[in-house]
């Protein structure tokens, strides 16, 4: 099944470490994925959230002074647990 | 009256029965019939490609356990450029026996923080992928993988969920002092670990 996710990307991979810690130390939910195919045909690491949280990161990454390069919401498949 | 050519192909490894086929269709020069016999489904499904590809009817018929008559009939000359048989490729139909040998916590050499997020993202990505693998292998560090506190537990709870068959080497829980923390699939031995290997078409390795 899929469904849509929020996809944020970053300039560097280091960049989307820092998010991985900054959503951790906040209790932000999400987690780290490979850029999807749909999103670029590159290689980086990228956060999975949803669609609904955006303003939360958005918030919480400028404060941080996390950068990032896009938020893009996007279908991926999600299995039934 | 049409031409007819017949080809033979039994015991002939891909790509040659598409390339003997396609040479009969061109040396047709028009209306005409080319039945070519293979001696197995790969070549079945790489010659009827090839000759729906070129706008011909195929009528495919199994004349014995292993020998099939492919009848392509084409209404006109068959265009098929200079050197185009020779180039011909094909596609190998996968079996689906396909394994994930895990072998580390960690997805390469280098900064084993990268190597943890990559191992992660590769999990991820397993979960996305059209056919999933038959089984996935743990062992030496990768047994820590399938334990409480790994950040790769939820994509292969989910694997396990969606029937992929997740083993980990006992004699690595073990050795670790993490057998009681194992959180998904079985503790296997390195004889399984051999023969799953020794079985599969494909191992993927990351």
């Amino acid at each position: 099944m899929r469904k849509p996710s929020l996809v944020m990307t970053f300039p560097t991979t280091a960049a989307a470490m820092s998010c991985e810690e900054l959503c951790g130390k906040r209790g932000l939910g999400g987690r780290m994925i490979p850029v999807p195919a749909q999103i670029s045909a590159g290689c980086g690491l990228a956060w999975k959230a949803a669609p609904e949280d955006r303003g939360a990161y958005e918030a919480a990454l400028s404060e941080a002074g996390v950068p990032f390069e896009a938020m893009t919401v996007v279908e991926l498949l999600e299995f039934v647990r | 009256m049409a031409e007819k050519i017949e080809i033979n192909a039994m015991g002939d490894a891909c790509p040659i029965p598409v390339v003997k086929t396609m040479k009969a269709l061109k040396a047709l020069g028009g209306a005409g019939t080319v039945v070519t016999s293979v001696d197995n489904q790969t070549a079945v499904k790489n010659v009827t490609r090839m000759a729906t590809g070129k706008g011909c009817a195929i009528s495919t018929e199994q004349v014995g356990d292993k020998e099939w008559r492919l009848t392509i009939t084409a209404d006109k000359a068959v265009d098929v450029a200079e050197g185009e048989p020779e180039s011909a490729t094909c596609e190998v139909e996968p079996t689906g026996k396909f394994v994930v040998q895990v072998s580390s916590e960690v997805m390469g050499v280098g900064d084993d923080a990268l190597g943890h997020k990559l191992m992660k993202s590769f999990f991820y990505a397993l979960t996305q992928l059209d056919e999933l693998p038959q089984t996935i292998l743990l062992y030496n560090g990768g047994a820590h993988l399938t334990c409480e506190g790994s950040s790769c537990l939820d994509d292969i709870k989910g694997l396990a969920d969606q029937g992929v068959e997740v083993l980990t080497c006992g004699t690595c829980l073990d050795h670790y002092g993490i057998t009681d923390t194992l959180a998904v699939g079985e503790v296997t031995n390195m004889y399984v670990i051999a023969q799953k290997l020794s079985d599969a078409s494909r191992v993927v390795r990351p």
